[in-house]
């Protein structure tokens, strides 16, 4: 019997997909995008919160990976304002090393599209952004870089 | 492993300077304590994650943290002596 195909394995030839990581801790920022960029994704690096508005509409990125405590805006608020400000056009995902029960209240809370704990494992970090990534896409949207 | 062994200099330079933050008696420690958790853990050093998260803890509660700041530089130099290997 055949099964049914991933369908990520069906994705087309498209863009390489770009992931903004938001965080105030330079490396963090430095650590995720190292792994990110070894998987083959386009990495933008944004360390100042307020700016994140910018670069989604400079870069119009597949996802958006960002830091739940900041000290100038968390992660749940700042989703409130690019939503606010029109900005957002892909998953907004909370990333942190808080407790899952923890970030899956806050991402309920806030709307967001989800939550990714922090990670150093290439493997835990490459599925659960790929989750994000092709959960629902149409083929041709995307392809695994 | 190998982002680990890459980063650890790094993480390790920049716990001291979180530590020396935090040590001053008008420094804001639940700040760089919460911090330095999020790096630590993000290096997935579970030990410093969790001695950390206690200090920023112990800091919005009120409570002393020199102890467990003294642990937590212990526990940063244990790392830098042993470098890779404690990896």
């Amino acid at each position: 019997m055949r099964t049914a195909p991933n369908i990520a394995d069906t994705l087309q030839p498209g863009p390489r997909p770009t992931i903004i990581v938001v965080d105030d801790s330079e490396i963090c920022r430095d650590i995720a995008a190292y792994l990110l960029e070894d998987m083959g994704y386009e990495v933008i690096s944004v360390g100042d919160p307020f700016a994140l508005a910018d670069a989604l509409r400079a870069s119009r990125p597949a996802l958006v990976l960002v830091d739940v405590n900041m000290p100038k805006v968390g992660g749940g608020e700042l989703l409130e304002l690019v939503k606010v400000d029109g900005a957002l056009n892909c998953p907004f995902v909370l990333h942190s090393d808080r407790p899952e029960e923890e970030l899956a209240g806050l991402a309920s809370r806030y709307g967001a599209s989800g939550f990714i704990r922090k990670t150093a494992d290439p493997d835990k970090l490459r599925t659960e952004v790929e989750r994000f990534l092709y959960a629902g896409s149409k083929p041709g949207a995307l392809r695994r870089p | 492993m190998e982002m680990r062994k890459l980063f650890l200099p790094r993480f390790v330079a920049q716990a001291r300077s979180h530590l020396a933050r935090a040590s001053d008696a008008a420094g804001p420690v639940a700040r760089e304590m919460h911090a330095l958790a999020g790096e630590a853990a993000v290096m997935e050093l579970v030990d410093v994650a969790g001695l950390a998260r206690e200090a920023e803890g112990r800091a919005r509660a009120g409570e002393a943290t020199g102890e467990i700041l003294r642990r937590i530089e212990a526990a940063i130099g244990e790392l830098e002596r042993g470098g890779e290997e404690n990896l």
